[in-house]
Order: C-alpha cells, then sequence, then structure tokens
C-alpha cells in the first residue's frame, strides 16, 4: 500500500467517465443544399407537338368464371339506423362487383395513366351530378377532368355526408342537408394516378370511388363492362385498367391510329379481385 | 509532522467556518435567487433555517476546536501511557441533556410554523372567512400545469361553495397553462389536484412544496409579499418530461384585472376583438 | 466482487453504450396499432431503393438534412392593403446573403472568404460562440460568375458549408464535400455571393431532436419511443406528419395549416392528450418557435413526397427508375406540395374566420349601451357617434328585428307607458330606461343570457335530421352515439371491401377516435368560442368530422350550435319540450325535472311556452322536426 493509495475503486471510476465522455461527441449536422438548377430541366408532357389525327380505342372488361353473387350490404328494411329512409323501400345492394350480361365487368376505370400530347381542351366542364338516394350513392364510379364542379346531391330525407380521400387533391368532408337538389359543388385541382374513394361517415356502408383526370381520355365500363374512349391522339399511350377490389387490374401499352378504332379486351379471373 | 498536520487540519474548518460566517452578509452569499422568500411564512421558514445553521455553526466550531486541541494536547508526549477512565457520569449526563434541550427548543420553536404551513383548523370551516381567498385550482398533468381560475368577481362564502366549484366546471371559468397570477399581499388558496400521476407543486421563491396526489384535491396556502414573476417546477419525478415541467407563478396587485383579460381572450369569438388586445388576435402568417 | 470482474463489467456496459446514436427515417421494426408505419411497404426492393435515394437527395438523411429550393417558393405579393409588397415562403429555411471576396486557403480543403453578411446573423445574440453554434454545418449556396460557383470534382457537384465565421472580421472559413485538391483555392468573382441556407432548419431541428422527436419519431410518423413505449393502450397517438394533415387548424378541411396553426399547437398544447404546452420554447429558444414550426413543415413535406414517389413508382413500373422518380419528385413538389398543398393564401386573412352574426350584434349593442350610459347623457355626443349596432338598435331601423328576439332588458329599456313596441325612441328616453334596466347587470350575464336562448336552438339543431351530431356525439353530447358501435369501412389502401377490426370510427390514420364527449368541457382545439365555431363550421382535418357550413348555412346558425356546445358542461345537456332545462351527465338527475333551473338568474324559463318555441326555429324552416310546436 502507498502511502496515499489511491482506491482502486476510484481508478475504474476515471475510466469510465473518460470512456463516457467519448461517446458523446456527435460529428456537426451538415445541412445540405439542394438548387433546382442542379437538377435536368424536365420537358413537361403534353407538349406542342403536332399530332398527325385522332383515334378510338374501344372495349370490353369481362371476369373470366363463375360470377360471385354479392349480397345485398342492407336487405330491406333491416337497417340499423334512419330506417326510415335507408332500405325502406328496397334493399341497398352491394355496388362493388357489378357483373353484366355476357360476364361483362362494370365500374372499371379505363384511363390513360399521362396526358398525352395534342389533347384536346374541353370547350366546356358541364358539372356532373353525384346523387345520394336511398342512403347509396347514386353514381359509383365516375371520372371527372380538374376543374369540372361535381354537385353532390342528396335525395334522401336523413342527411349525408360525404369524405373524399383523395392522394394528390386535398380531401372534402361536408354534411349534405336532407332533400338538397342543388348540391353542393366540389372541385378538383390536380389530376390523381389512381381513382380514390368517397365515403360517408354516417352512413358507413356508403362508398363510391372516383378519378380527377387532368385529359378527358378515361371511361367507366358501363352496360355490361364496356367502354369507348373517342379523339384520343395518335400514338403509343399507356392505358390503366383499375378496379376497386383489385386496385390496379393490368396497365396496357395501346397503339392508337389516325381515325382507327383499337380494341381493348381483356378478361380477369377470381385471383386477381378481393372478393368479399 | 503528521500530528502537526492533523491538528492544523481540524484547526482550519472552525476557522474557516468563522471566517465564512463573518464575511457572508458582505459577499451577499445567501438563499439563491432572491435571498429572500416571498412570502411571510417563507421568510420565516428562512429565519429557522439561519437559526438551525447558527446552532449547527456553534456546535461545528466547538466541537472542532475541541478536537484540535485534544489531538494536540495529547499527542506531545509519545511516551506518556493511556490513561484509564471508568467513564463519567456526570459528562454523560451533559452532553445528553444539553442537545436534547437543543433538539426541544428547535422542536417547539418550529411548531408554530408547521401548523401554519400543514396543519389548519378543519373544524370550524363554513364560519372561517378564508374560504373567499380562493385563486385558483391546479392540474398538474404530464407535463403542463393546468389552472382553472373561478369566474373574473365571483366570491366564495362558504367551503360548500369551494368543494361545488371544485367538483365541476362552471360558467365563466377561466382557463390557462403554465401560468398561474396570485394576488399580492392577499391571503391566496390553491387547490392542487394531479390529472395522472404524482407531481409537486413547487415555486422556490415562495418556500411552497406539496405534492400532487392522484384522486386528492389538496389546498394549499400562502400571501406573497413581492411582486414579480416566480418558477413553478415539478419536484416529483412523474415521467419522461418531468425536468421541463415548468410553470409561472405571477404575483400581481389587480387579479381581477388580469382574469378578465384572460376571460376575454378565452371568450374570443373571431369577431369583437378582446379587451386589451390587439384587434388581430391570430397573426397573418400564412 | 474482485475488482477486475467489476472493471471488465463497467467496461463492457460502457463500451455497449459507446457511440452517439444513429438518427434515422426507417420506420421502426414492430408495427404498432394497425396504423400505416411504413410508406414504402408492398414495393420492390430495387423500387424501394430508388424512392429512398430520392428522397433522400430531397431531403437528405436523418442525420445531414437537405435544404431544396424547390420548396421554399417565394411568392413576392404586392397587396394594397399592406404597405410595400410581402414575401411569403412556403418554407423558411433561413436564408441569409452576402457577397464575398478575398478567399485564402484554410485547412485541409477548406478556404477563407471575407464576407458581407449582415452584422445580426441570426435572432440570437452577437456572441460569436452561439452564432457558431447555429451555422456552422450550415449550406452555403455559391452565386455567381466564378466557375467554382457550379463546380465538380470526379462528377460530384461540390457542396459548401460553413465551418467557421467571426463575426468581427467577418471572416468565414467555408468547408467542401468533396474535399477540393490540395493547394486549390476558388477564387471569387466580383459580385459573387454567398448565400446561407438553413439555419432556421437546423435550429429547429435542434429543438425537434430534443423535445419533440421522441413522441413524434424523427420522421415525424408519430412513431418515436415514447410513443411506441407509452402508448400501446392509450390514446391519442402522436400526430404523424406526413400526410399533412393537421388537426386543429383555422382552414377549410383537408387544407394545411397555417404558421398560426402550428404555433398555437405547439404553444398551447392540447389539452386532454399528450400533447403538452411548450409556451417555454417562446421565451427560451430566441426565435425557437418559428424554428420548430418551419420544421414541422419540412418534415411533413418530406413524408408526402415519400408516400406520392412510392404511389407513382406503384402503379406503373415505367415510373420507378431514379430518372423517373427524379422528374415525378420535381413535378409533384411543385404541384401538389407547394401549389396545391402548402403555398400560403394570397390574402393575409387565410384563416376562417366568422362574419359578425346577427346576435352577435345585438349582444355588442347591448353591452355596449350598458356600459356607456354616462356617454349618451352628453348632449354633445350625438347620432352619428353611436356604434352602427347601437344605432340600429336605438332606431330599430332593422325591420327584420322582431321584438320576441330582443332580450327582457332591451324590451324594458324599449318599453315605456306600456306602448307599442315598434315606436322609435328618443336618446333620453331611452338613456332613462337604460339607466332603469341597469341594476348591476353586467355585459357577461346578458351575453349568458343571449346564449341560452341562443343555445336552445343549438340544441335544436344538434338533435334534428339536418346536422345528425347525435349519431356520432350522442343525445347528450357524451361521445355515445350510435356511429360508435357501428362497424365501419375500411380506409386502408388495399381493403376496399373490408371493415375495421372494432365498432366505432376510425380517424385517417387508422387508429381508432372517439367523438368527443362534450359534457367534459375539454376541448382538444382550444375552447373559444373561435375555436368551437371552426370545429362546426370547418370539421376536423383527417377524422369524420365534418364540415357543417353547408347545412347550418349562416354563422347565425352556427353560433346557436357553438353555444349550446359550449353550455353543455355547466348547463347539461337537453331541454325538455317546455323549455325547461334539465341535467344529464355529471352534473345531472337522471331525470328530467319540472322545477325551473335555480342557477343561473340569466336564464328564462318557460314562462314565455309556445311563442318561443315557435321563433326558435331553426332555419330553414321543415315541419317534419320541429317537435315543440304546441298545437
Amino acid at each position: 500500500m502507498m502511502r496515499f493509495p489511491i482506491p482502486p475503486p476510484a481508478a475504474t471510476l476515471a475510466l469510465f467517465l473518460t470512456l463516457v465522455g467519448c461517446g458523446e461527441q456527435a460529428p456537426p449536422v451538415k445541412i445540405g443544399v439542394r438548387v433546382s438548377s442542379d437538377l435536368a430541366e424536365n420537358s413537361a408532357d403534353g407538349g406542342t407537338g403536332k399530332v398527325a389525327g385522332y383515334g378510338t380505342l374501344t372495349g370490353t372488361i369481362t371476369f373470366s368464371g363463375e360470377a360471385p353473387t354479392l349480397a345485398a350490404i342492407i336487405a330491406l328494411g333491416m337497417a340499423k339506423r334512419d330506417s326510415t329512409v335507408c332500405a325502406k323501400d328496397e334493399a341497398i345492394q352491394d355496388d362493388s362487383f357489378v357483373i353484366g350480361d355476357g360476364g361483362g365487368l362494370d365500374n372499371v376505370f379505363v384511363y390513360l395513366a399521362k396526358k398525352p400530347r395534342g389533347t384536346k381542351s374541353p370547350e366546356s366542364l358541364e358539372p356532373i351530378d353525384f346523387d345520394q338516394k336511398n342512403c347509396r350513392f347514386t353514381n359509383h364510379a365516375s371520372i371527372v377532368h380538374v376543374g369540372q364542379d361535381v354537385m353532390v346531391k342528396n335525395s334522401d330525407g336523413v342527411s349525408h355526408n360525404t369524405h373524399t380521400y383523395p392522394k394528390r387533391n386535398n380531401g372534402d368532408n361536408f354534411a349534405v342537408s336532407p332533400n338538397n337538389s342543388t348540391g353542393v359543388a366540389v372541385s378538383f385541382v390536380v389530376a390523381e394516378n389512381r381513382p380514390f374513394r368517397i365515403g360517408c361517415d354516417i352512413h358507413g356502408w356508403m362508398q363510391a370511388w372516383q378519378l380527377a383526370l387532368d385529359h378527358p381520355y378515361g371511361r367507366v365500363t358501363t352496360d355490361g363492362g364496356k367502354f369507348t374512349i373517342e379523339s384520343i391522339p395518335a400514338g403509343q399511350h399507356r392505358v390503366v385498367i383499375w378496379h376497386e377490389l383489385a386496385e390496379i387490374l393490368e396497365t396496357v401499352d395501346v397503339t392508337i391510329e389516325v381515325d382507327g378504332t383499337t380494341s381493348l379486351n381483356k378478361a380477369f379471373d377470381a385471383s386477381k379481385f378481393k372478393l368479399p | 509532522m503528521s500530528r502537526i498536520f492533523w491538528c492544523l487540519f481540524f484547526t482550519f474548518w472552525p476557522i474557516a467556518a468563522i471566517v465564512v460566517c463573518a464575511i457572508a452578509p458582505a459577499m451577499d452569499w445567501g438563499f439563491p435567487g432572491n435571498r429572500e422568500a416571498a412570502t411571510p411564512l417563507g421568510q420565516r421558514i428562512d429565519d429557522l433555517f439561519y437559526l438551525i445553521l447558527g446552532i449547527v455553526t456553534v456546535a461545528f466550531i466547538g466541537t472542532m476546536g475541541a478536537l484540535a486541541y485534544v489531538l494536540w494536547k495529547g499527542s506531545k508526549n509519545e511516551d506518556e501511557k493511556g490513561w484509564f477512565s471508568h467513564g463519567s457520569h456526570n459528562l454523560e449526563v451533559i452532553w445528553t441533556i444539553v442537545p436534547s434541550g437543543i433538539l426541544l427548543f428547535i422542536a417547539l420553536y418550529q411548531i408554530d410554523v408547521w401548523a401554519i404551513y400543514r396543519v389548519r383548523d378543519y373544524e370550524n370551516r363554513d364560519a372561517d372567512p378564508r374560504p373567499t381567498h380562493l385563486v385558483a385550482e391546479v392540474t398538474a398533468r404530464q407535463f403542463e400545469w393546468r389552472i382553472r381560475y373561478p369566474a373574473p368577481g365571483k366570491k366564495f362564502k362558504t367551503y360548500k361553495e369551494v368543494k361545488d366549484w371544485l367538483a365541476r366546471p362552471h360558467a365563466g371559468d377561466v382557463y390557462a397553462v403554465n401560468k398561474l397570477f396570485v394576488p399580492l399581499n392577499r391571503e391566496t388558496l390553491i387547490y392542487l389536484k394531479s390529472g395522472d400521476v404524482q407531481h409537486a407543486f413547487f415555486v422556490p421563491d415562495l418556500r411552497v412544496k406539496q405534492d400532487a396526489m392522484p384522486g386528492q384535491s389538496i389546498d394549499i396556502w400562502f400571501t406573497v409579499n413581492r411582486a414579480g414573476k416566480f418558477n413553478l417546477t415539478c419536484a416529483e419525478l412523474c415521467g419522461w418530461g418531468h425536468y421541463k415541467m415548468r410553470g409561472e407563478v405571477e404575483a400581481v396587485e389587480d387579479l381581477q384585472a388580469q382574469l378578465r383579460r384572460l376571460k376575454s381572450l378565452q371568450d374570443y369569438d373571431g369577431v369583437t376583438p378582446p379587451e386589451g388586445a390587439p384587434g388581430e388576435l391570430e397573426g397573418a402568417t400564412p | 466482487m474482485r475488482l477486475s470482474t467489476l472493471a471488465f463489467l463497467m467496461l463492457s456496459v460502457v463500451a455497449a453504450g459507446c457511440g452517439s446514436p444513429q438518427l434515422t427515417y426507417a420506420p421502426p421494426e414492430r408495427d404498432i396499432g394497425n396504423a400505416t408505419v411504413d410508406q414504402l411497404a408492398g414495393l420492390d426492393p430495387t423500387v424501394r431503393e430508388n424512392v429512398t435515394n430520392e428522397i433522400e437527395a430531397a431531403f437528405g438523411t436523418a442525420s445531414n438534412p437537405v435544404a431544396w429550393d424547390r420548396l421554399a417558393v417565394v411568392a413576392v405579393e404586392s397587396n394594397p392593403d399592406l404597405v410595400g409588397s410581402r414575401e411569403i415562403r412556403v418554407l423558411d429555411f433561413g436564408v441569409i446573403q452576402g457577397t464575398a471576396a478575398e478567399t485564402t486557403q484554410g485547412w485541409q480543403g477548406s478556404f477563407r472568404a471575407k464576407i458581407a453578411w449582415p452584422d445580426h446573423l441570426t435572432s440570437r445574440s452577437d456572441n460569436a460562440m452561439e452564432i457558431n453554434d447555429t451555422i456552422r454545418g450550415v449550406g452555403l449556396q455559391w452565386i455567381g460568375t466564378s466557375k467554382w460557383a457550379g463546380a465538380k470534382v470526379d462528377d460530384t457537384p461540390v457542396r459548401f458549408w460553413v465551418e467557421h465565421y467571426d463575426p468581427r472580421t467577418h471572416q468565414l472559413t467555408v468547408g467542401t464535400s468533396p474535399q477540393l485538391p490540395q493547394g486549390t483555392t476558388p477564387n471569387v468573382g466580383f459580385s459573387d455571393t454567398f448565400r446561407l441556407v438553413g439555419h432556421v432548419l437546423k435550429q429547429g431541428r435542434h429543438i425537434f431532436l430534443r423535445q419533440c422527436m421522441h413522441c413524434h419519431g424523427v420522421a415525424g410518423d408519430g412513431n418515436g419511443p415514447t410513443a411506441r413505449n407509452t402508448f400501446l393502450k392509450m390514446k391519442p397517438w402522436p400526430r404523424d406528419y406526413r400526410q399533412g394533415l393537421f388537426k386543429f387548424t383555422s382552414v377549410k378541411f383537408g387544407s394545411r395549416p397555417t404558421r398560426d396553426d402550428l404555433k398555437r399547437t405547439i404553444r398551447e398544447g392540447l389539452p386532454g392528450t399528450y400533447m403538452p404546452s411548450f409556451a417555454m420554447l417562446e421565451h427560451d429558444e430566441d426565435g425557437g418557435l418559428d424554428a420548430v414550426v418551419e420544421y414541422v413543415r419540412w418534415l411533413s413535406m418530406r413524408g408526402q413526397l415519400e408516400s406520392l414517389l412510392a404511389d407513382s413508382a406503384d402503379s406503373d413500373a415505367s415510373n420507378a427508375t431514379p430518372e423517373a422518380l427524379a422528374k415525378t419528385a420535381v413535378e409533384e413538389a411543385d404541384v401538389v406540395i407547394v401549389s396545391v398543398g402548402w403555398k400560403p393564401a394570397s390574402t393575409p386573412q387565410a384563416a376562417i374566420r366568422p362574419t359578425r352574426g346577427r346576435w352577435a350584434s345585438i349582444d355588442a349593442a347591448t353591452a355596449w349601451l350598458l356600459a356607456n350610459t354616462n356617454k349618451l347623457s352628453d348632449q354633445s355626443f350625438t347620432d352619428d357617434k353611436l356604434p352602427k349596432d347601437v344605432l340600429r338598435l336605438v332606431t330599430l331601423s332593422d325591420e327584420s328585428l322582431t321584438t320576441d328576439e330582443l332580450p327582457d332588458e332591451i324590451k324594458l329599456i324599449l318599453q315605456f307607458k306600456k306602448k307599442d313596441f315598434l315606436t322609435k325612441v328618443s336618446r333620453t328616453e331611452l338613456l332613462e330606461h337604460v339607466k332603469l334596466a341597469n341594476d348591476k347587470k353586467s355585459p357577461e350575464h346578458l351575453r349568458d343570457f343571449l346564449k341560452s336562448v341562443s343555445a336552445r336552438r343549438g340544441r335544436d339543431w344538434f338533435l334534428s335530421k339536418d346536422t345528425p351530431c347525435k349519431d356520432c356525439h350522442g343525445d347528450t353530447g357524451r361521445g355515445d352515439g350510435p356511429q360508435t358501435r357501428a362497424l365501419q369501412e375500411s380506409k386502408r389502401p388495399g381493403e376496399a371491401g373490408k371493415k375495421y377490426e372494432l365498432p366505432g370510427l376510425y380517424d385517417a390514420w387508422h387508429r381508432p377516435l372517439r367523438p368527443r364527449n362534450l359534457q367534459s368541457g375539454v376541448y382538444r382545439g382550444g375552447r373559444r368560442p373561435l375555436d368551437i365555431y371552426r370545429r362546426v363550421s370547418q370539421g376536423i382535418t383527417g377524422t369524420p368530422m365534418q364540415s357543417f357550413k353547408t347545412v347550418l348555412i349562416t354563422d347565425e346558425n352556427i353560433w346557436d350550435v357553438v353555444n349550446y356546445v359550449l353550455s353543455i358542461p355547466t348547463h347539461g345537456a337537453s331541454f325538455d319540450e317546455h323549455g325547461h332545462q334539465y341535467h344529464t351527465g355529471r352534473n345531472s338527475h337522471a331525470t328530467p325535472s319540472h322545477a325551473h333551473s335555480h342557477e343561473h338568474p340569466a336564464d328564462k324559463p318557460a314562462d314565455k311556452p309556445a311563442a318561443d318555441s315557435k321563433t326558435t326555429k331553426p332555419k330553414p324552416t321543415k315541419s317534419t322536426k320541429d317537435k315543440k310546436t304546441q298545437p
């Protein structure tokens, strides 16, 4: 033992403190700067190049296999809420999977992924109706142009609220008073990549889908899965086929001939869909 | 040589103590912050503190000095044989009775302060005019102080009214966060509640500290006799944010004016500018 | 224990904790609460990597953020209401610009330059150490004619940042990355400027990592360690900024909040949640609240861009290449994030503000009358000096005011000699009766009375079919309406036909959300009438609480509902059919009582039965819902 011994625990403590201290040294934060001019200038699509002509795209989307029958969301008179209005005179059917004659699949969105060069801008944008009757959205699947007013109406004797869930636009959520035939106007500022959901928070089963595009080349299949899109600028385009129970079914490259009609017929089987 | 070293060692400290006591007033050594508590009761607590400090210092100097002397005396002659003692009854009596006496003195001397601080007369509450001094209900929450004042101008006549007010929200109540206004030179009553876990209402400058127990409403009395802002901190470890659970207690001349100002801010409907506030309550920062 | 064992144990403990913690934007491994933790889930690994790289190029890593000037759109607006023009920044990184001169060589790839920056660099003190703390490491943009402005070393653009700044000599030491070859000293062109970009970002980040990160997460995704460890069973979850949705704002549903909204939330806290008040930041850290708000906006934009890029890459394989992603990032930043999202409105009054409703004006006029009786007695105080509302009231020139709607005090004032109420009165006569009526009734009492008349109408709205408040909030406002027991459709991506697991309402972050219990008197977004007005009128972004302006339409109706909501904690939730009040909830007797309410002298229970109920019908009048009409 030394005359003035330094106890061993003290040595360990000193070592410990030193090592703990060394852990605190962090490299200083660097804030980088990214300047726009560093990035290559992007050329806007839909530029001013002249287009040779316009053509048509038409076709049918079908469901191959045994068509499932979906039960009604609410059977006649079985509504737990607002039963004086909802499902009072008729049951509320499930619109999520509607199959017409010959297996044609309705409510499928068929649209061009990007705004093509030579798009004819629409002369006028009439407001489209979006009504709610029997606690059900009458327009289950629709396509609107950016800037086009959607008049949300209510033909029921109870209030509904319309809650939109777009990805790129700002969502909306407002109540619509009963028997409102003028409607509340909603419009979208930016094109969406894919259709978005519209719901009612008061009657949770009410769902609809809408797509906002910055060009007029999109249709929802109706009447047995049929669609026709006219006046598409000639050339190669990417077409998206979308259904609510499958998200993107397929993206197809099509070529539009001048004054020609290109047909696009697709069949999908049950494995593609998340059926209820 | 170590004899000299240790004697000097034990002589040094009492001399240092005497020197420190002598120069402390000139050097302005004392309690941190404002040196003096801002409440009369706080000042009495400080006096007690100094009393005990004085007693302890005297004892320290005495014992250290005695120790130094004994070391010096006893270590002079290394050949001297040790002196065997059978104990001294008188000595033991003396050094039992004197410290007991001092402790007993301290205990009795501070009883009054303790009674005022911690023990209230709960018997004749209805006759007690003190309920009118209710200033606020403070709810300690992780990690903020939520304060509810009664409506400006509201007076409480009985404790029952106070309890009734504490039990639920009332029309006209004024709410605030982390900022407690108390009247100057008037006896103030705060009820302390906890919103979740144990906290402690600690205002060092007022010498007030009270734990907030979940499920209880605990009354805290004090009178602030110095205007100003005082730090309110949490003194009971309550979670990860305990260190930053800070608020401010401000003693103001006209409490009702402050409450009216807060109430008009609280009643702001976006149309009528509140009194005392500029027209544009919410800035124009888009 | 032996000393060597002890020493070994301590060393290993220390070594395990050695080194600074690694900050990362990656989501935690454990998925909590069924929420969307990982915005890049479901992408192919290469696509995921491409998206991550693009986000890193635009926003940097968690340890080294990047200020992308595409987000800091500066709009110069000239507004006739304001003196001069005004700069509006979408994101204020903190930009300081000054000309540079006289470069000299520094240590190891850095160089020194003399900078003409303003003396007060940041809002903090002149203290050199504090200034350096704030700006060290912040990026510099070299603007000018010198070839070094856009220099590249091995095809990588050279980045400059502040290593040290001496405010007395204006000497700036600039670090470079990658390091310049040995011996090169960049020379500055004639009017070259160095722009310091990002010190506000750095300050905001510093405060955020200390005060906010542990709940809100490094990426602002609401998944910080405190959230994960504390909130498993508790609600509500900390806000996830990455969708740009903030609940308690002053703007239209779905819109991005203003800076004031965010500042208010941080400063006041959210009562009833785990978000405490951070008012102390305003005092402790000079400019701290503003910097944190900018950082939160920045994190939100980062999250939005990440989600949009993932969506774009997922929708089409050709969109998933690095070049396509870079192009998409620029587009999304310009259009969605800046123009549609965070670009501030062009008028100064960006927030939703109510207009003066009719009740507000009677209230204000009455209050003015009672408080200014001495002014009225002054003969030199002519009619044109009266406030407009008072003049209307005094002369009853507003045809739409009927006597039923006037408070009793005003009726008393106007009724004299038991004459017809609608006779115009002279000012002296009015003064007489104001004095008579002014028996210590304060303007606050009058406001309470008006509120209760208005509150009764608000209750009618609350229970009507037009405004289905009770469907979620319940008949008595307790938050127990039938919607809280119904299974709702799942809004999670890819779950189109499914429902949420638990019955009840869910928010935009796919977490269960209970409607507010209006009886508790706890209002998360603030308890001012203005706050409740905004909730009722615009809804709460990201929740099923919808905007009711489309149904209530006029401000009077909205104020009726607001007054009712504000009266519930103290006055109970219901009025029976005679207009009597009965209490429910914790104030309460369980059964309705026909006794008059004793508590508030300003209440006037049904001395006037049918007449009141007729006039208190909500507009537009629909006969189906008025249960109170007496035959």
